[in-house]
Parts: C-alpha cells; structure tokens; sequence
C-alpha cells in the first residue's frame, strides 16, 4: 500500500512534468484526484487495514494529494507564463506600426469649403438658413404665381404638418433662394429709419426635389449669392461671376452671360463658362465652347417689396447653381450616374 | 417651351445676309437660346427655347422681329418685312366644310 501510493505520486508528477497546456492538466488532476480517480480509490481502501498502519498511510496519502495539487497550480503559473514570454519574442520593435485608417472629407464637402472661402475673400459671409422651409420663403415671396409649375407636389417635397397661418404650407427647399427672403427680412428687422445695412451673403445648402436619375439626386446642393446695396448693376454682378469662375476652375477661363428667365430676377441670364478642354474652341463636351453653369439676375423689386425693402432705394444682385454640377465641371469628372456621390460606397470615395 | 423655327420661313420675314450661324449665335446671346440647329434636306431648323416671360417670341414673326433687332445692334444689317394681311384672295369657292349639330 506504501509502495502503491509512492508509485501514484510519482506518476503523476511525471505526467504533470510532460503536460503542454491547461487542459491536459485538468485531464490529470480529475485522473487522480477526481471522485473515481486512482488516488481517491486508494485512499478508499484505507478503512480496511490495520489501524496501525493506517495513521501512517493516511498521512503519506493526505502528503501525495497535496503534493500533486501543488505541482499541477506550478505548472499551470509556469504554461501561463511560457504564453506570454513566446508572445513577448515575436514582437519585432524595429517594424513600422501600423498605421490607424484615416478618413476624409466627402467630395461635395471638399468642394463647398472651397467655394465658401473664395467668396470669404471678396466679403460674402456664409450663412444657414432652415432645411425646412415655409412656403412664403420658398415661393411666395420670390414672386412665384399661385399655380407655377415648381410649386406642384411632383416637383417639391411638401411636409404634411399644418400650414402656417401667415406662411403656407411646410416643405423642404426646393432651392437655396429662400435663403435671400430670410436674410432680406432680417436685414430689415435691424434696420434704422428704412436703411438697411447692404448685404452680401453666401447660402450653400441641401436642397430637396422629386427626381432621382442618373443626373438627378433627390438630395443635392446648391449655393446662392446675395448682394443688396443701392446703385448695384449688371456690371457688379458680371465682376462676381467673373472672379468666381477665374479663382474656382482656373485663370484662363472666361464666363458670359445669356438672357433667361427666373421669377425672382428681372433681368435673369444663364451663365456659361468657357470650355477647359477646348479652350472656347467648341469640342464634343461642350456647346461651342461654352457650358451652362447656372443662373443669376438682378433681384426682382417685387422680392424686394415682399420682405419690405424699399425697390426705389436698394437693388441688388443674386446668382446660384449646383455645387455638384460646378465640381463636375471643374475637374472634368465623366460620372455615370450622380447618385454614386451619395451611395457610400468606399471604392468610389477613396479615389477622392 | 421649345419650339422649332424653319430658317426659310423665318427668312421670308427677314431681309439680310446672316448666315444660319449668325443668327442662332445673336439669338441665343441677345434674346433666347438656340439649342441647336438641324439641317435638313434643304433647309435648317432652329430649336429654340422660348422662356415664359417671353410668348411673343413663339412664333416665326415674332422671332424674325427678335433676329432684327439683334443682328442690326451686331452690325449685320436686318430687317424685318411685316407680314402683310390684307391681301385676301377670294379663290371663289364657299367654305367645304359641312357641320352636324350633336343629335
């Protein structure tokens, strides 16, 4: 029995010696500790021999489960440490990190910082104005009739909250030149006895309308210059345009003008600006050397009466177009389908 | 609206030496735009876009009036024949058209 418990012990420290991870230890501490593991079996035959005796081989087998407990706790701190001194040698300090993934700016965010800080330069402040719109500000008061096509559902978004007692229905902006009443009509609440400090202002926004196609987006920017001051003329605003166009797609392209037809501009012209690929030559791009680019005028007295400007007094000037449509343009950009801006698709973004 | 402008119709209103080209170029510069001009077998056609402040210019007269005016501040001499509505022919035979009220 002395002998059976010595061999025991000494086999199971071997075993102990040998195991290579957690588990296999496990395996051998239930193999002799456990409920029908040898060592528990032999302490089982203890009551059996002679009373004498058994003092002795109870002490000897009490000493062989604690010595067994205690190897297999050793061996367990030593594979834990075996761990991480083998992670520890493979870490080479002279490689480069890795280095975290950075974003960017979105395209069309790049291109209305950039619009934004050409205006800056020459005292057009940018400024915000709400998304969600009243139909006074959107329509009404840039002297749109009652029952102009723009102002059926199928061309805007209307919101299907209550109307405004005084302001008409909820929509989204159809365009940013609702951005002009608001800034007119805070103009005149500061005002002192009529006069009205001139204005020059910048509207970049999101503008909302019910089409959605390879060139259309649902969702898409525009930008709106202001300026109101008295004795303001076509000549100022032709200087504007010409100064946005030579600081945004480069020194040798010229613009002009072309009589068109907005409600809230009288004058009203399209602006073109000179073809970069053909230099004005006329190439398969553009309209013989020319492409559109946006619209502009000179602001309608009736706008100005609405937001009670006095039209005898103050004139002024205003102009917008897509931001999407100018970053095409400048960088010759051939995108199939414009929807591709806004789908977040990371093979598209990561090329800008 | 766009509308389609025949450049031998338009010239019956039009005394001048314009070419085609010139007279899509001042129009879309001075009045309204000429999208493009088609050629057909022995004529050309304008497609203009007429914007809605401006109907008097949707019809061939209206647009010869227009061309004039324009073409003569460039220095191409122009000018515009007024169509002449007096001279009804009696071809002398009564209306053929029969009408049937709804029963």
């Amino acid at each position: 029995m002395e002998n059976e418990l010595i061999n025991l012990k000494n086999n199971a420290l071997s075993l102990i010696l040998e195991a290579e991870d957690e588990k296999e230890l496990e395996e051998i501490k239930l193999q002799f500790l456990g409920r029908s593991g040898k060592l528990t079996q032999a302490i089982r035959k203890l009551p059996k021999i002679d009373i004498e005796k058994r003092k002795e081989l109870g002490v000897l087998a009490n000493e062989v489960k604690e010595t067994i407990e205690a190897s297999v706790d050793e061996k367990k701190k030593q594979l834990k440490k075996g761990i991480l001194m083998s992670k520890i040698r493979k870490i080479d300090v002279t490689n480069p990190g890795i280095k975290p993934q950075i974003g960017h700016l979105h395209l069309v965010t790049q291109a209305i910082s950039e619009i934004t800080s050409i205006f800056e330069k020459i005292g057009f402040v940018r400024v915000r104005y709400p998304e969600v719109e009243w139909d006074w500000y959107a329509f009404e008061a840039l002297n749109f009739p009652k029952d102009h096509p723009a102002r059926d559902d199928w061309e805007t978004f209307f919101i299907d909250g209550a109307s405004h007692k005084k302001y008409g229905p909820m929509l989204l902006t159809p365009h940013t030149s609702s951005g002009q009443i608001r800034e007119m009509s805070n103009a005149v609440k500061s005002s002192v006895s009529g006069e009205i400090s001139p204005i020059k202002m910048l509207n970049i926004a999101k503008c909302y309308r019910r089409q959605s196609d390879v060139s259309h987006t649902p969702m898409f920017h525009q930008f709106e210059g202001l300026a109101i001051d008295k004795n303001l003329s076509i000549v100022n605003l032709k200087g504007v345009l010409d100064y946005f166009v030579k600081s945004y797609f480069g020194e040798k392209r010229v613009s002009r003008i072309r009589p068109y037809h907005f409600e809230f501009t009288e004058p009203s012209f399209e602006v073109d600006v000179s073809c970069g690929v053909c230099n004005g030559q006329g190439c398969s791009l553009c309209k013989d050397g020319w492409l559109e680019l946006g619209g502009a005028g000179m602001v309608h007295p009736n706008v100005l009466k609405n937001t009670g400007i006095d039209p005898d007094k103050f004139n002024g000037f205003a102009f917008g177009w897509g931001v999407e449509r100018a970053l095409m343009m400048k960088d010759g950009l051939e995108i199939d389908d414009l929807r591709l801006i806004y789908s977040n698709k990371l093979e598209f973004l990561e090329q800008f | 609206m766009n509308i389609k402008i025949l450049d031998s119709w338009l010239r019956e209103f039009l005394e001048t030496n314009a070419s085609v080209k010139d007279i899509a170029r001042e129009l879309s510069l001075r009045a309204v735009s000429v999208d493009k001009v088609e050629k057909t077998a022995n004529d050309y056609v304008y497609h203009v876009e007429v914007t809605t402040n401006r109907v008097d210019l949707m019809s061939h007269i209206g647009i010869a009036k227009e061309a004039a005016a324009a073409l003569s501040e460039q220095g191409i001499s122009t000018k515009f024949i007024p169509p002449k509505y007096n001279d009804v022919k009696n071809i002398g035979v009564s209306f053929p058209i029969e009408i049937i009220n709804d029963p």
